[in-house]
């Protein structure tokens, strides 16, 4: 009797687990429900894997204050875009998540609801905001600029202004040891950031790719990249190879002085905390043909998920309010992000100098745009890093070489 | 006399039915949805149109370098693969079979790897090329052999081969033992009386008995590493330039990094015969070597 009896449960239990299943799933595609249920949870997912832990603070305070439970999903860092298409087409997208321009935006556009009723969009900066077809809708994170980030010590009274200059104190520094523009394996930092500039300096960057996308132009035949070809050559033969050095290795090497400079952003300050610097840091520009500009942009903006049930979604909406409305919220973007705002309402006070000096960069007008917002899916991680990181290892590999390879690559990675 | 079935009895045939259910819609439904959109350019956002195009996407498949470069390194990758990992792991179990102490505590520790997983071991075995071994390289004075393998076209794939037997070694000795026990001592007894050296004993007599458990093992390391993925894109993430990428990671890199689902999908339907044709054959030829006892 008992075995027949435990045989039932069995049995039962394992039927009602794949209702179980099933049920949940249709429950959670038209979870419409008029009473708002207390264990309500949104969840976030983005991009930057410095914020994570600040982002999870911050979403416990507002589950103290409100009782939704908000979680923080993981860091993904370079494959965001994978995970996030990963998420929303398995119908688990998150509630709020964030986009850049260009081509994410061009994918994802239909996933978004309209945020340009929220009563702090008239706050946004001028054009800061993420529109599609005139409908906002995006709120900016943040104003980001990278450049050369520079140890003033070690750069003394040196000002690169061109080629020459950078050829000659790269060569200085390197018989005593120490590299001038440091990069790291990330694709984006070792080849990404700094390929912007010669498309950035271009004077119209959208026709340029729309030529290099039809095969009209060629890196190898622009005068700029050409030029930027000759700065790579010789960050190679100075600075080593960046394929073995991570992103904490960058920082480390910076702050204890074995790097003159990194070409990195002003997110790399929140590294910078576990090291006492006994120089002053600055941001300059890559000097590119005597370029005196940082490349900044808005990296992401906040969006809502239209997929997710009608009180999910209000719930969303009424996180970002009170992350750019509130006191709190205000606090954790700019002291505790440390993230330079593109909104009216906050304040751009007590930021660290790397974030100010864009933030000057940005109010005198010196910059130049991200371009690769714009460039075709994956390009940068599936197509070109390849490249550089062949050019790092081989060394007998001359610029023009690089260029070539750079070509090919992009005209593969077209669709 | 009739016997009673009980209700456990019938309650235990719901298993097999609801087993059937889990295949049929985890592999064999999206199998065949796979197969269908392998015809379509798509993005792989449903929202976003759906564009038939016939067999464009295998035709461009035969004349896509990077996808059959990716084939000729898994192709690589298997052949030292499988021979390291079935060697590494008869040995232990030939070792681990004897009798002393530490015997089980020693085949415990071969094993672990195992259960770590793919992708941590990757990290791990990342950190150790990195770091401990060019400055080990440097203190013992070898630079040329102790120096971040990763970093380099050839040796980036010996670390991929190396990282995978130190993962599956311990899974095939288990394969191993179990065969070594079944084989009756009276064999080997009798060869010994017969004068037969250990070698002897273990060429003539044991490795034509683990007949059965070579098919086994060797079936599944190939299809094994033919498919790997996951320490791929831990360890070397297909770099450096792509030498180290496999199949499975083009096929991913082509779905999710580019975006282009229709055709990474085609991808993926060549890649499934092609470990079919490899996996079945090499089962059959195995099977033709077995010895009945």
């Amino acid at each position: 009797m008992k075995k027949r009896a435990i045989s039932f449960l069995l049995a039962a239990a394992l039927t009602l687990g794949l209702i179980g299943c099933s049920g949940k799933e249709s429950g959670s595609d038209s979870g419409k429900t008029d009473s708002p249920s207390k264990d309500l949870t949104i969840s976030i997912f983005q991009s930057k894997n410095s914020i994570i832990d600040q982002l999870e603070d911050m979403a416990e305070e507002y589950t103290e204050l409100t009782g939704i439970k908000v979680e923080v999903l993981g860091a993904p860092g370079e494959n965001y875009l994978d995970n996030l298409r990963g998420k929303l087409t398995g119908k688990q997208g998150p509630t709020i998540f964030t986009v850049s321009e260009g081509t994410q935006l061009d994918i994802l556009h239909s996933y978004l609801c309209d945020l340009s009723k929220e009563p702090y969009v008239s706050e946004i900066a001028e054009g800061m905001g993420l529109e599609y077809e005139g409908t906002l809708l995006g709120i900016p994170q943040a104003v980001e600029g990278y450049g050369m980030v520079c140890n003033d010590v070690l750069f003394g009274d040196t000002e690169l202004k061109d080629f020459d200059s950078f050829q000659a104190f790269a060569e200085e520094l390197s018989a005593k040891d120490i590299s001038l523009v440091e990069l790291s394996d990330n694709s984006y930092f070792m080849l990404g950031h700094i390929l912007n500039t010669p498309f950035a300096m271009q004077e119209d960057y959208r026709a340029y790719l729309e030529k290099l996308n039809a095969g009209e132009v060629k890196m190898s035949e622009t005068p700029e990249f050409i030029e930027w070809a000759k700065f790579m050559e010789v960050i190679r033969d100075t600075s080593g190879n960046p394929m073995g050095i991570t992103y904490d290795d960058q920082a480390a090497d910076f702050m204890t002085g074995k790097a003159a400079s990194i070409h990195q952003g002003n997110w790399v300050w929140l590294q910078f905390a576990d090291y006492e610097a006994d120089f002053d840091i600055s941001l300059r520009p890559f000097p590119l043909m005597g370029n005196e500009k940082i490349c900044v942009g808005i990296p992401n903006a906040w969006v809502v998920n239209n997929q997710k049930s009608e009180e999910e979604i209000e719930a969303g909406k009424d996180f970002l309010e009170w992350m750019f409305t509130s006191e709190r919220g205000q606090h954790y973007i700019t002291e505790e992000f440390k993230f330079i705002p593109a909104m009216k309402n906050i304040e751009v006070a007590d930021i660290d100098p790397l974030s100010m000096a864009v933030h000057e960069y940005v109010m005198e007008e010196n910059t130049l745009p991200w371009t690769y917002n714009i460039w075709p899916e994956g390009m940068v991680t599936n197509q070109l890093a390849a490249v550089a990181q062949k050019f790092f290892s081989d060394t007998s590999m001359t610029g023009s070489e690089f260029l070539e390879e750079l070509d090919k690559a992009w005209s593969a990675g077209v669709k | 006399m009739k016997k009673r079935r009980s209700a456990a009895y019938y309650s235990f045939m719901c298993l097999p039915l609801i087993m059937t259910l889990i295949f049929l819609t985890v592999i064999v439904v999206p199998f065949f949805l796979g197969i269908g959109y392998s015809f379509f350019e798509w993005d792989g956002i449903p929202v976003n149109p759906k564009i038939f195009v016939g067999l464009d996407n295998y035709t461009e498949l035969f004349s896509d370098a990077r996808f059959w470069q990716s084939g000729k390194h898994t192709v690589i990758f298997t052949i030292f693969s499988v021979i390291s990992t079935n060697c590494l792991g008869l040995a232990f179990a030939v070792l681990l079979t004897r009798k002393y102490s530490a015997r089980n505590v020693a085949r415990a520790m071969v094993f672990a790897p195992h259960l770590i997983g793919g992708l941590l071991l990757g990290f791990i075995w990342k950190f150790v090329f990195s770091s401990p071994f060019p400055k080990l390289g440097e203190v013992l004075g070898i630079e040329n052999l102790l120096f971040n393998w990763l970093l380099n076209e050839g040796f980036a794939m010996a670390a991929l081969v190396f990282v995978n037997t130190w993962k599956m070694a311990g899974y095939i000795m288990i394969i191993y033992i179990s065969g070594i026990q079944g084989i009756s001592a009276e064999f080997i007894e009798a060869a010994q009386v017969d004068g037969a050296s250990s070698i002897q004993r273990f060429w003539y007599i044991m490795l034509p008995l683990l007949r059965p458990a070579v098919t086994i093992t060797t079936f599944i390391t190939l299809a094994n590493s033919f498919k790997i993925f996951d320490v791929n894109l831990s360890l070397t993430g297909g770099g450096p330039f792509n030498s180290t990428e496999m199949f499975a990671m083009n096929i991913y890199n082509e779905m999710f990094t580019r975006g282009n689902y229709g055709y990474g999908q085609a991808k993926a339907i060549v890649f499934f015969i092609l470990v079919a044709v490899v996996t079945l054959a090499q089962t059959y030829a195995n099977k033709q070597k077995e010895v009945e006892m």
